[in-house]
């Protein structure tokens, strides 16, 4: 226990004095300007509708032609050829080219072509449904909501908190572990250690320890003065030091086998992209690939979105703390085991 | 105190050994030097004895136990002052020793009477990034001595200090061995050599060519020189000859008797020059 202290001291004191503490400081100040300040809150992501009328207009019609004229920033235009002109200068738009045929209104529909499936289906639902409105009768529809508790919608802006809590102190602590190592390798105080007492766990857990402290403290910040003190703490902070115990341990498997950082630096580089590539899902839960959603990183990242903003899906949390937890586990084990061969390599 | 048997290391794992066939045993309170030139097989010897590299072949034994069986608590013995200074640099000279000083499982040494014996006291709160070579060399022999330990292993300890802070640091060591640590000392400096230890292995090439006191060594392998300047054609030359060396004998009588003497004396080998007629290697 004193020689764990002693470690914790000192690997404090390394990394006060290598600026980590600061730097940890200023890129979470700058996380909490850039959501309160710089991205706004609410994204102008509706689609225009343009569209206009082929041959005769008929009495059919009338009930569509009037949901698209009630569409915000909807506009008619005379030809098809005029849609599709327009269509090409501004990349949000769609058309919406209607004409009749065989006593019934027919729509043709011009997309941009990088729509996916899911908005084109949603586009003709609810043209279909304008075209039928005046045959429902609206008495008798009843509104069945899935989740029982109203969601509270999320400002754009605060979206990205969960984002931010995953890189940040987690991703940091990556980097900053790895730092740690490699310089303690270049002024070869390792081996100093290695003709004392101390264990190669204390020495490792130390560090761990220490990155561990750092993440939760540029997390309660993140949190704090972006979304606020209403979040679910003890999930948020048992996450965080699951998700930056990973990052740390990840960084001490990785740096065991180089002699230097920049031996090392093109494999930090590459695991932290990788690392991140889940970030690509978090808008569109649909897009989940395997490659994506087998990388630790891509639960975690929806565990911290849980415990922010929860949306009745605690198991996602208990998912990814035990397998970090375990996967932890197995690092931390791996590296010891590592370090104590290496040591002794020479 | 200390055993060593039939010790082989290959740092390629083959056939050509750093360090081939060392046997030695040290007793306790004794100082036992190690000496010999760049590359012989020093640093690579105390390495294997503290357990950095591991033991490929042959037996080493530390304070009875194998060190093949030993665990980290042996490690309360030891100091080690090693060869190249590996200190914290964003940490003080007294931090440094403090963090140190926390890793023992045994009564520690006070860091600031450690720094005081080495003459960094006016340095104990500046980054040991900022120390020059010399003070840092001193600062992991003040590390060395954290935990008063009863084996002490000084590699090259006053490699590179200036007279007056080698002096210093002789005196520590002989005060501790006084205290009975056994001590393992590496260098090539003969001087500390011949003054300090009570006997000496020469090493070269990873092989022992001989292990005895300073004293011995010369009673056995030293020779009275003379050293003699005499004038020659008008020209000033010098001369060692070995007073028992039957040609070398014949030309000192020669130049006497023919040239005209500016000075000369006799003097007794150093423990150099023994190293060199048997090793056949200069100590540089
Ligand atoms: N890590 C290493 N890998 C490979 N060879 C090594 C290594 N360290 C030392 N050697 C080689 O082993 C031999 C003995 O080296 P060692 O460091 O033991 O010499 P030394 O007697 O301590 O020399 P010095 O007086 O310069 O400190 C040398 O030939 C050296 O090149
Ligand atoms: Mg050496």
């Amino acid at each position: 226990m004193k020689r764990l202290f002693g470690l914790l001291k000192k690997d404090f004191l390394v990394a006060y004095r290598g600026y980590f503490f600061l730097i940890m400081l200023v890129v979470a100040l700058i996380l909490v300007v850039v959501t309160n300040w710089l991205i706004p809150e609410k994204a102008n992501l509706d689609v225009k509708v343009l569209y206009a009328v082929e041959g005769e207009r008929t009495e059919r019609m009338n009930s569509l032609l009037g949901f698209l004229q009630g569409a915000e920033g909807s506009q008619r235009l005379d030809s098809k050829s005029a849609v599709i002109e327009l269509m090409q200068g501004d990349k949000n738009t769609i058309g919406v080219i209607i004409r009749e045929a065989a006593e019934k209104p027919v729509i043709e529909i011009v997309l941009q072509g990088y729509e996916n499936q899911q908005s084109r289906n949603a586009l003709a639902l609810s043209l279909s449904a304008a075209i039928d409105a005046q045959n429902i009768d609206y008495s008798n529809i009843e509104n069945v909501t899935l989740q029982a508790v109203e969601q509270p919608e999320i400002p754009l802006n605060k979206s990205f908190v969960p984002l931010m809590i995953l890189n940040e102190p987690v991703m940091l602590g990556f980097i900053f572990l790895a730092t740690l190592i490699f310089m303690e390798k270049e002024e070869n105080t390792i081996r100093a250690y290695l003709v004392s007492p101390v264990r190669i766990w204390e020495y490792l857990l130390s560090k761990i320890i220490i990155m561990a402290a750092l993440a939760l403290i540029s997390t309660i910040l993140i949190t704090v003065f972006t979304v606020g003190i209403h979040v679910n703490w003890i999930m948020l902070l048992a996450i965080v030091t699951a998700g930056s115990v990973f990052g740390a341990a990840s960084a001490m498997f990785i740096a065991v086998f180089f002699d230097n950082l920049s031996k090392a630096m093109i494999w930090i580089i590459s695991i932290s992209l990788i690392f991140t590539i889940p970030m690509a899902a978090y808008f569109i839960p649909s897009f989940s690939p395997w490659f994506i959603t087998i990388l630790p990183t891509y639960d975690l990242m929806f565990a911290i979105r849980e415990a922010i903003y929860p949306a009745g899906n605690p198991q996602i949390f208990y998912q990814s703390f035990i397998t970090l937890t375990i996967i932890n586990a197995a690092l931390y084990i791996m590296s010891i085991a590592l370090y104590q061969r290496s040591l002794l390599r020479d | 105190m200390i055993s060593v048997k039939a010790l082989y290391h290959s740092y390629t794992k083959d056939e050509s050994y750093a360090v081939k066939n060392v046997s030695f045993d040290i007793q306790k309170g004794e100082i036992f030097g190690f000496l010999g030139p760049s590359g012989a097989g020093k640093s690579t010897t105390q390495k294997i004895l503290i357990g950095l590299i591991s033991l490929q072949k042959g037996q080493v034994a530390i304070d009875g136990m194998d060190i093949k069986k030993t665990n980290r608590a042996l490690f309360d013995k030891i100091g080690v002052s090693f060869e190249r200074a590996n200190v914290y640099k964003k940490l003080t000279g007294v931090e440094n020793l403090k963090f140190f000083s926390e890793m023992f499982g045994v009564p520690t040494e006070n860091p600031l009477k450690l720094l005081k014996m080495v003459g960094l006291e006016d340095a104990a709160n500046k980054k040991a990034g900022d120390y020059s070579k010399g003070m840092l060399q001193r600062l992991v022999f003040a590390r060395s001595m954290i935990s008063n330990p009863k084996i002490w292993f000084l590699d090259e300890p006053t490699s590179g200090l200036d007279p007056n802070t080698t002096s210093i640091i002789k005196g520590i060591i002989k005060e501790r061995q006084e205290q009975g640590t056994t001590i393992f000392l590496t260098t090539h400096n003969m001087h500390i050599a011949e003054v300090l230890c009570d006997r000496v292995a020469f090493i070269t090439n990873g092989e022992i060519s001989a292990i005895d006191s300073p004293r011995n060594l010369k009673l056995k392998y030293g020779e009275k020189l003379a050293s003699i300047e005499y004038i020659e054609n008008a020209i000033l030359k010098k001369a060692y000859l070995s007073l028992t060396d039957e040609g070398h004998k014949k030309k000192l009588n020669d130049i006497i008797s023919s040239c005209k003497v500016e000075t000369m004396h006799t003097q007794e080998a150093t423990l150099e020059e023994i190293f060199i007629k048997i090793t056949g290697k200069e100590l540089k």
